[in-house]
């Protein structure tokens, strides 16, 4: 017996590890592609197979819905495949499946010059930390500082459907190795990777600077940068680097292209250090000591940087030519405590000492901002947005600097007058006091007096529009009147191309549905590119109306059964009856809390929840109530039972619907969608 | 002889049982009951929140389901949303800015479930054995946020099943995802996130812009609530473009006279590379 035992555990262990195992569902021979040559619109996906066939791919830009684009490839049938994908966007994602298979890979494109990107350099043995890095770190292509093992296995392999790989004599490709003979995978020690506006030059020992020179002539990149060894540039110290060959083809390049400079140079072999020498940054990568690591890289426009992965540290490695960002906080608080000349005056004391050393974009703005704003002097305002575009052209406050700049010269007319009192009362009287009705129609006349005076001001429609939709949430017959000013003075204005759809949305709110639908039809008349919208709307109007017409025909057959039941003689309803209505009434009212309780969320509120568990409670126990009594006073007129007990139960049932109906138009009429009414 | 072979095919068979757990309670990673919680409080705070006068009391007791979690996100992504959110409970409590403090509170919320689902990604990619269990509590966090997805389909494609429908199809992918597919799998959930979250700036934008002539106050909590889903999503623009980041910032903190929802959408587009209105 125990011996029984003992082999029944001892094969449950050995199926549980079978299945744990899984020996038999040992992967099939999956096709694993590689992205190669990767520019801004087109990519080369290649792989190889055992048999032979004509390689097919699949792609389309991830994320979108459209079909597949397939793209075949140009020679015949072969074992090592290699299909070119055309007509790609620049710095977009694509997703793409080779032939029929379930696997579905994503590349990117190259970036536009002007685009950021990152990427990254890794060295030694990352095969566990590759997948992790690529999500984290969205790197565009990766930069192997370690040669391939020459082995069977290749740590880049889970990441090379996404990436192209690079070595430091050029392309890293499991696949080019294979196929040696067609390709010529080492580039020598000097070659070049062009990605968006970066131009990155490999120098792998002692070589020729006329030649690396030639290398420079990049008209397109923004960035040049180095990846060599330290032999090349002898030891990594100041002295030493400027003396070197290379630092000198950098620094004479730099003094001829200083926009599109030589930012830095990657030194392999030096321990994690870095140093600037006449405005180019040397880092060390330590691939030698340190067993693997990784370094990414962000490129943009005026600055890149490096992010050491393992260090937590980061390395300016090109920047703005004024870098520092300080903020005068002096200048700030008067702001914010309401003395704004005294903070102008502080702004501009700022600036005047702190010009051409730091980034004072942003006291630029704030004085812009003031003079807009708060001081409504929008001459001034103009001049520093202005002077903000001009001397800081790639300040990140240009795009709103536009925005106030497009604003203001639009309604500049009149000298700024109507624009000054329109701003100064929006933004200071009508936010203080529109929940006083006096105030308010006080600001809204003066509104109306504005518009008077300048009739023709450039503003004058947007004041009209203006007022029109403050009346709206106060008074619909003068935002109606007010929008119908809008339409007969300023016609032809933006403003007022909308007007009649306003006026239907007035009466719509207002509840008034048989008018909005009349001025509804009337914008669909006048503005066919909003049909859709407008239909919508007078569905909507159609749909309320009805409801309202239902709900009146509800309370008239409330009205007539309960008449028919409780007033037609013999006017009196026995104890009995109402005793057993009650108890329908709390049976219901249970059964219907418990159901309600079960879905809760689905409510507004519990208030919502517990007036439609009362109301349809109480409905089902009068229906209840009024079906008895119906069938009692039709027994007492004659004796047909089945037609008696037939017509009282119909009449239940109608009350019923017709209380269900009213408990959700008054509860919460949206309910009603359910049944589509 | 035969008790020390039964022994150590047990201990084998336990051991490699509980493998793929391991690693998960080592970093005690709330598992799919503790998930559900807190989704379920999740959920529950958003509806009482949306009652004229929420009650306190009720929304204390919710959290306190959901602090598992939130503590977790904290101590794993050095955040301090257990501290914020407290705070905001203790003014909205008082009274003071209800519904300021009340949207930090429930956007607080899709923070850390955004940053769960970050962390669960990160789980899978370094160790191809937590696929599944990482792509089960994925799916649960998810429905925390799904309620976003819906409004923005409602919003910006006229309630066609675009963002959702993105979702539950990554969702999916990633259910059955292996370690080369993994990576496109978790691209696609990532970008459907980042685009329902800059969708949700914009159209707090958009609702500034639309009232900013009459209701500052309204646009007070717009602007708090464009914040809150912007950080969900800054990381990776500022990552992209440390510049394009600070634009972004000065276009959402600007003056509300100078705010263009376009020009938010340009850059919100090119911040993350993706584009947002793709249906």
């Amino acid at each position: 017996m125990r011996k029984l035992w003992l082999v029944v555990l001892l094969m449950i262990a050995i199926a549980g590890i079978l299945i744990i195992l899984k020996p038999g569902k040992k992967a099939e021979a999956e096709i694993r592609p590689e992205v190669l040559n990767v520019s801004s619109s087109q990519a080369t996906i290649a792989w190889l197979s055992e048999k032979k066939y004509k390689g097919l791919v699949f792609f389309q830009p991830a994320g979108d819905a459209a079909a597949l684009l397939p793209a075949a490839e140009t020679f015949g049938a072969s074992g090592q495949h290699e299909v070119i994908l055309t007509g790609l966007w620049p710095s977009t994602r694509y997703t793409y499946r080779v032939g029929d298979s379930k696997a579905r890979f994503q590349f990117q494109t190259q970036p536009a010059v002007t685009d950021p990107f990152s990427f990254l350099i890794v060295w030694g043995d990352i095969s566990d930390r590759v997948v992790p890095l690529m999500r984290s770190e969205l790197a565009e292509f990766i930069i192997s500082l370690t040669p391939p093992s020459g082995q069977n296995f290749d740590q880049f392999s889970d990441v090379r459907p996404y990436v192209p790989v690079y070595g430091s004599s050029g392309i890293d490709s499991p696949f080019l190795r294979a196929a040696a003979g067609r390709h010529q995978t080492d580039s020598g020690n000097l070659w070049k990777l062009d990605w968006g506006g970066l131009r990155l030059i490999f120098v792998g020992g002692a070589v020729d600077t006329a030649k690396i020179a030639d290398l420079f002539n990049t008209p397109a990149a923004h960035t040049i940068g180095i990846i060599t060894s330290l032999g090349t540039i002898g030891e990594f110290e100041s002295k030493k680097i400027s003396e070197s060959a290379l630092h000198s083809a950098l620094v004479s390049h730099n003094k001829q292209h200083p926009a599109k400079p030589a930012a830095f140079v990657a030194v392999i072999g030096k321990d994690a250090d870095n140093v600037e020498v006449d405005g180019v940054q040397y880092f060390g990568i330590s691939s030698g000591t340190k067993s693997s690591g990784a370094i990414r890289i962000d490129v943009d426009v005026e600055s890149v940087r490096a992010v050491f992965i393992d260090e937590n540290r980061e390395l300016a490695l090109k920047q703005p030519p004024l870098k520092q960002k300080r903020t005068c906080e002096e200048c700030r608080r008067l702001a914010d405590k309401g003395a704004y000349e005294e903070s102008i005056k502080a702004y501009l004391e700022f600036i005047e000492a702190h010009k051409g050393s730091f980034q004072i974009d942003d006291a630029y703005y704030a004085i812009a901002d003031i003079y807009d704003n708060k001081l409504f002097e929008f001459d001034k305002a103009l001049t520093w947005y202005r002077r903000l575009i001009s001397e800081y052209s790639d300040s990140t406050f240009t795009a709103l600097a536009n925005q106030r700049i497009k604003y203001i010269s639009a309604y500049s007319d009149y000298d700024y007058k109507p624009l000054a009192s329109f701003e100064r009362i929006k933004a200071i009287e009508y936010a203080r006091k529109k929940d006083q009705p006096q105030e308010r129609n006080r600001i809204f006349n003066e509104v109306k007096s504005l518009i008077k005076e300048y009739p023709d001001s450039n503003l004058a429609p947007v004041m009209q529009h203006w007022l029109a939709n403050q009346y709206r949430l106060s008074n619909p017959d003068k935002a109606v009147e007010a929008y119908m000013a809008l339409r007969k003075n300023y016609s032809g204005h933006s403003e007022a191309q909308e007007a009649m759809v306003e006026i239907g949305e007035t009466y719509y709110d207002a509840g008034r549905y048989k008018e909005a639908i009349i001025a509804f039809k009337q914008a669909l008349n006048e503005s066919p590119a909003l049909a859709d919208t407008i239909k919508t709307q007078i569905a909507r109007a159609q749909r309320n109306i009805r409801r309202d017409k239902i709900s009146y025909a509800c309370w008239i057959v409330l009205a007539i059964t309960c008449g028919i039941a409780f007033l037609r003689k013999p006017r009196s309803v026995e104890t009995s009856r109402i005793f057993w209505s009650f108890v329908v009434f709390v049976i219901t009212g249970v059964l219907l809390s418990f159901g309600a309780w079960l879905i809760h969320e689905q409510f507004n509120s519990l208030k919502e929840m517990l007036l439609i568990v009362f109301f349809f409670s109480t409905t089902t126990a009068v229906s209840t109530l009024i079906s008895m009594s119906f069938t009692d006073k039709l027994l007492a007129k004659n004796n047909r039972s089945v037609l008696a007990a037939v017509a009282g139960t119909m009449a239940g049932i109608i009350f019923f619907l017709a209380g269900i109906y009213l408990t959700i138009y008054y509860v919460y009429v949206h309910y009603l969608i359910v049944v589509k009414l | 002889m035969k008790n020390l072979l039964y022994v150590i095919i047990f201990s084998a068979l336990i051991s490699n049982c509980f493998a793929s757990l391991d690693s998960d309670k080592k970093q005690n990673v709330p598992q799919p009951p503790v998930v559900k919680q807190y989704v379920n409080a999740c959920l529950e705070i958003e509806r009482i929140r949306a009652n004229k006068n929420p009650d306190s009391n009720a929304i204390n007791a919710q959290y306190e389901i959901t602090l598992p979690v939130v503590k977790y996100i904290d101590s794993v992504c050095a955040a301090n949303y257990d501290k914020e959110i407290r705070d905001a409970l203790k003014k909205l409590a008082a009274g003071e800015k209800p519904e300021i403090n009340g949207q930090i509170i429930g956007k607080g919320f899709q923070n850390v479930t955004v940053l769960a689902i970050r962390q669960e990604l990160n789980l899978m990619a370094a160790d191809p054995n937590n696929i599944k269990p990482c792509a089960e509590r994925i799916a649960a966090y998810f429905e925390g946020i799904r309620p976003t997805f819906i409004r923005r389909d409602k919003g910006f494609f006229e309630g066609k099943k675009t963002l959702e429908a993105s979702a539950d199809a990554a969702l999916e992918q990633l259910s059955k995802a292996d370690k080369t597919s993994l990576l496109t799998a978790s691209r696609e959930l990532e970008d459907v996130i980042a685009r329902t979250y800059a969708l949700s700036v914009l159209y707090e934008m958009q609702e500034i812009e639309k009232s900013r002539d009459s209701d500052l106050k309204f646009c007070d909590v717009k602007r708090v609530e464009a914040g809150i889903f912007y950080r969900i999503i800054m990381p990776r623009i500022e990552k992209r473009s440390p510049k394009i980041n600070q634009t972004l910032l000065n276009l959402i903190n600007g003056s509300y006279g100078a705010i263009d929802s376009k020009e938010i959408e340009k850059y919100l587009a090119a911040g993350l590379a993706i584009n947002l209105r793709q249906s």
